[in-house]
């Protein structure tokens, strides 16, 4: 009777402790999280504030601006000066997103369903492209497209970053993972190839392409290297090229670049919002970057 | 001839070869463009790279690019930056992997509304293009260093307001401030991934190690990260490869602009600095050939040690 009680004492004993443990645990969590969510969110902060009119360059530094202003933002969107490199990079996110497309989601479906004589070596080419640190050739790519005139002009920017291996290979391995059943069904039924390819499969792989065409323009939009090297001419800028040489000159309007690095994080931030399944889809999926 | 092939009728032919027609008409635009924008800047770049570029022409030199690249300090120095930043990025993914066990798995898993907003607000930073981070990082850490001269030390480059130097502008601590800040810019990335590796793990393995008497620590240990192997090894190599890519340039770029003497610059950096400051294309054809080598090199050693053999 003794030692039955003293177990039971016991086993209550245990329980309490590690009712006490894991309430310890669960406030530790929690103290973790907001600490790392301030971390997370602190720099996105200071950008917004500084472009809303914040002095950040004071001590103690203003958490909160004390004059709300929006004229940064509509400054950036007005003056032809400053809007030349928002329009430019919504046309070189939207004509490679859709080039990339037209580009490689054929050679994709190609390697996927088609059989011929070197798909093998077509696929090693891309894997090898694939693996290959592509700024390395930007230097050369210079070279030869101011010799073929192309430097400071949209076909130049747009054309050579077409053919994306990583695009071609993500639609690849997602075209692979849709079973070929319904195909063959169709092709017994009589069914055409391009009435196959265009109401059967396209169909299917609708929702992989969407993911794939948010994460190429946010990519696009948010491409630094390729304009360093392609467009020389202030007018041929895109946002990011022009916010990084905003704020590596001695530029006292730092709410202007505030308001551009706003603008450009808060499109992918409201892409993310918007089609939230969407895109971390792809980034879960693909374990590549782009 | 047959009639049909003059006359320009359908020929019966076996399925195979018309697929051969089909398939490499639609695999056509991309090796155009590849051949065009990758292989001929590849086999330039590789002629350049022999090559002393300049006026009035320019001159083959051999491999005095190559020799001159070995001797020279400035490439060692980022060089060593570079493996510097990827193992800070290697312990990104492995402090991601708790992240991901012990902070994820709880939430993510759990289903419920805040699951999405938890997953969007980590990606975000991966969503966001360099420039911005770059911006942020450098006004954070410069944070009430004087109004007056808001214009000169806005990158923190210029330390004269207070006597505060930012740690990105410091010469000895960019390089560690900047791998800090890899760390916070992949942790979120990583931890998605590796949250859907996890997910992915069968519950009866966890349930049965339970039953056994393992605790949290040994299914960490005997379950969660050999089955992980796979994703963690692909991320794993695939942080040591980036910071010789073009990301990393592009952080570079945005945090520090290659520190003062390049003291947080890597090898695409430095490289595009040759190119684009100082011209001199064959020196700088020089470096880039270098790192593709070593970055094809590593990512040789993942496909082995994901596939265990070649092909």
């Amino acid at each position: 009777m003794e030692v039955k009680k003293r177990m039971l004492k016991n086993a209550q004993d245990k329980i309490q402790a590690r009712r006490n443990m894991s309430r310890i645990l669960l406030l530790a969590v929690l103290i973790i999280g907001v600490v790392l969510s301030f971390i997370y969110a602190y720099p996105f902060y200071i950008v917004i504030i500084a472009a809303l009119g914040a002095n950040i360059y004071i001590r103690p530094p203003e958490f909160f601006p004390s004059v709300l202003r929006v004229e940064a933002f509509i400054r950036i969107l007005t003056n032809p000066g400053f809007n030349i490199w928002v329009i430019n990079s919504l046309i070189y996110s939207l004509c490679t997103t859709f080039g990339i497309l037209l580009v490689c989601a054929p050679a994709a479906y190609a390697l996927s369903r088609m059989k011929f004589r070197g798909r093998a070596y077509f696929f090693w080419l891309v894997l090898a492209m694939l693996m290959f640190p592509l700024i390395v050739i930007y230097v050369p790519l210079y070279i030869l497209l101011s010799r073929m005139q192309l430097l400071n002009t949209y076909p130049g920017y747009i054309l050579p970053i077409l053919a994306s291996p990583y695009v071609t290979f993500f639609l690849k391995q997602t075209f692979d993972s849709i079973p070929k059943d319904y195909e063959e069904a169709a092709f017994i039924d009589g069914a055409g190839r391009l009435y196959i390819t265009f109401r059967i499969f396209f169909p299917l792989v609708r929702p992989a392409i969407l993911t794939i065409s948010f994460l190429q323009f946010i990519a696009q939009w948010n491409n630094l290297a390729w304009p360093l090297f392609v467009a020389t001419s202030p007018q041929m800028w895109n946002l990011p090229l022009a916010i990084w040489n905003l704020s590596w000159s001695y530029s006292r309007d730092y709410w202007i670049i505030g308001a551009g690095g706003a603008i450009l994080f808060l499109l992918p931030l409201i892409m993310l919002i918007l089609a939230s399944e969407t895109i971390l889809r792809g980034l879960v999926v693909s374990g590549l970057k782009g | 001839m047959p009639v049909q092939a003059v006359f320009g009728l359908p020929k019966i032919r076996k399925s195979g070869s018309r697929e051969l027609v089909t398939g490499l008409i639609m695999i056509m635009p991309f090796l155009i463009l590849a051949g065009l924008f990758f292989f001929a800047p590849l086999v330039e770049g590789i002629i350049i790279s022999t090559y002393k570029i300049g006026l009035p022409e320019d001159k083959f030199i051999g491999f005095d690019n190559y020799s001159r690249m070995l001797k020279d300090r400035n490439f060692h120095k980022t060089l060593i930056n570079s493996i510097v930043f990827g193992l800070y990025t290697i312990a990104g993914v492995w402090l991601s992997l708790f992240l991901a066990v012990y902070l994820g798995s709880r939430i993510v898993s759990s289903g419920s509304r805040f699951k999405r907003i938890v997953q969007s607000c980590v990606a975000l930073p991966f969503l966001t293009s360099w420039v911005v981070l770059g911006l942020a990082w450098n006004w954070v850490m410069v944070v009430g260093a004087g109004a007056e001269f808001a214009g000169l030390s806005l990158t923190g480059k210029v330390s004269v307001t207070g006597g505060s130097v930012s740690p990105l502008a410091d010469p000895n601590l960019s390089l560690h401030t900047c791998g800090l800040i890899f760390i916070w810019a992949g942790l979120g990335y990583n931890a998605l991934i590796l949250l859907a590796g996890i997910n992915s793990i069968p519950k009866d393995l966890y349930e049965a190690a339970q039953i056994d008497g393992a605790d949290s620590t040994a299914t960490f240990r005997y379950i969660t990260v050999p089955l992980l192997r796979p994703i963690l090894t692909f991320l794993t190599i695939s942080a040591f490869i980036w910071p010789f890519q073009q990301g990393a340039f592009e952080a570079v770029a945005a945090l520090t602009y290659g520190g003062s003497g390049w003291a947080a610059s890597n090898t695409v950096f430095y490289m595009a600095r040759q190119a684009i400051m100082g011209l001199d294309f064959g020196y700088a054809s020089a470096i880039g050939i270098t790192t593709a080598l070593i970055v094809l090199t590593i990512s040789f050693i993942q496909y082995r040690l994901l596939y265990g053999r070649l092909a």
